[in-house]
């Protein structure tokens, strides 16, 4: 058990020390490229692009909800009078309703009439 | 953190997270693209925690983008049908990644590198970024966890089954006593 603890450690010693080698034979361009990123991550701070887009989804969103709010109104506007005229006054109901079976009675006549 | 610390944070951190991204994705323009994206991250979110805070925190998102890259290459695979021949890019692109030795350097120590490179980049992603946070970085098992995000039992379990797998190979290539303790 103890031997193998050793053997590890020993492992992760050699290990660690190979990997640290592979580093000394990194290209060239490598390393020129990770210059040039770690120059441009510390000189671009500012990195503004998640803002943008949080305001423009914010703004699609709410244009969005708007067009459809608009457009349930609009469709809504007749029955919202009809249902609010019928509330106040409940005679209109019934006056509705006999104008509804005279115009059902005409029909009717006529049908007669023609046949 | 002023720019400079910062600067010489990422300058002694940066050739370690390269190979760390090689080894997981095994392509040079994806690792660079990992290591500049998780440079861009700390220094955008993170400037102002201290300079103990940075490294864990640097190494957590560097794994967070390699998990980002596999997440997405398993996505292009079941869009795409490209996925069959990732495996041969990866052992290709990983020895051109860093492979610009002199054949003299190559016949001795080197040869053990890439040895050992070549064992870490088979491994299982999870296995391999546990074996790098603990061996080559020095993280404990508590600060491993915190970096890759898991329980302290899944790091033991990761680094033992990593270490069981590159313990043979290694030893039939190197391991006399004399050369250990060189």
């Amino acid at each position: 058990m103890k031997d193998n603890q050793q053997h590890d450690a020993l492992l992760e010693q050699r290990s660690g020390r190979l990997l640290d080698h592979s580093l000394t034979e990194l290209p060239n361009d490598v390393n020129a490229q990770l210059n040039i990123a770690r120059t441009n991550a510390l000189n671009h701070r500012q990195h503004k692009r998640p803002v943008y887009w949080a305001i423009t989804c914010a703004i699609s969103v709410f244009g969005l909800v708007s067009m459809m709010q608009y457009q349930s109104d609009a469709q809504a506007e007749p029955i919202n009078m009809l249902s609010a005229e019928l509330t106040a006054d409940p005679q209109m109901l019934e006056q509705l309703a006999f104008s509804y079976w005279l115009s059902e009675q005409a029909l009717l006549t006529i049908d007669d009439e023609h046949s | 953190m002023s720019k400079d610390q910062l600067d010489i944070f990422l300058r002694k951190k940066q050739q370690r997270a390269y190979t760390m991204a090689l080894l997981a994705v095994g392509n040079k323009d994806d690792a660079l693209d990992i290591v500049q994206d998780a440079m861009y991250k700390l220094v955008e979110k993170y400037r102002d925690k201290s300079n103990d805070q940075l490294a864990p925190l640097f190494h957590r998102i560097l794994q967070s983008r390699i998990n980002d890259w596999y997440r997405r290459k398993q996505v292009r695979k079941i869009v795409m049908f490209w996925g069959e021949h990732d495996d041969d890019e990866h052992a290709l692109t990983l020895t051109q990644g860093v492979d610009n030795i002199s054949p003299e350097r190559q016949l001795t120590s080197n040869r053990q590198h890439e040895l050992l490179l070549d064992v870490l980049a088979k491994l299982p992603l999870r296995q391999q970024q546990c074996f790098l946070l603990r061996c080559w970085e020095g993280y404990d098992v508590a600060q491993t966890a915190k970096v890759m995000e898991c329980s302290q039992g899944s790091v033991k379990t990761h680094y033992s089954r990593a270490l069981k797998v590159i313990r043979p190979q290694l030893d039939q290539h190197y391991l006399s006593e004399e050369e250990y303790e060189r």
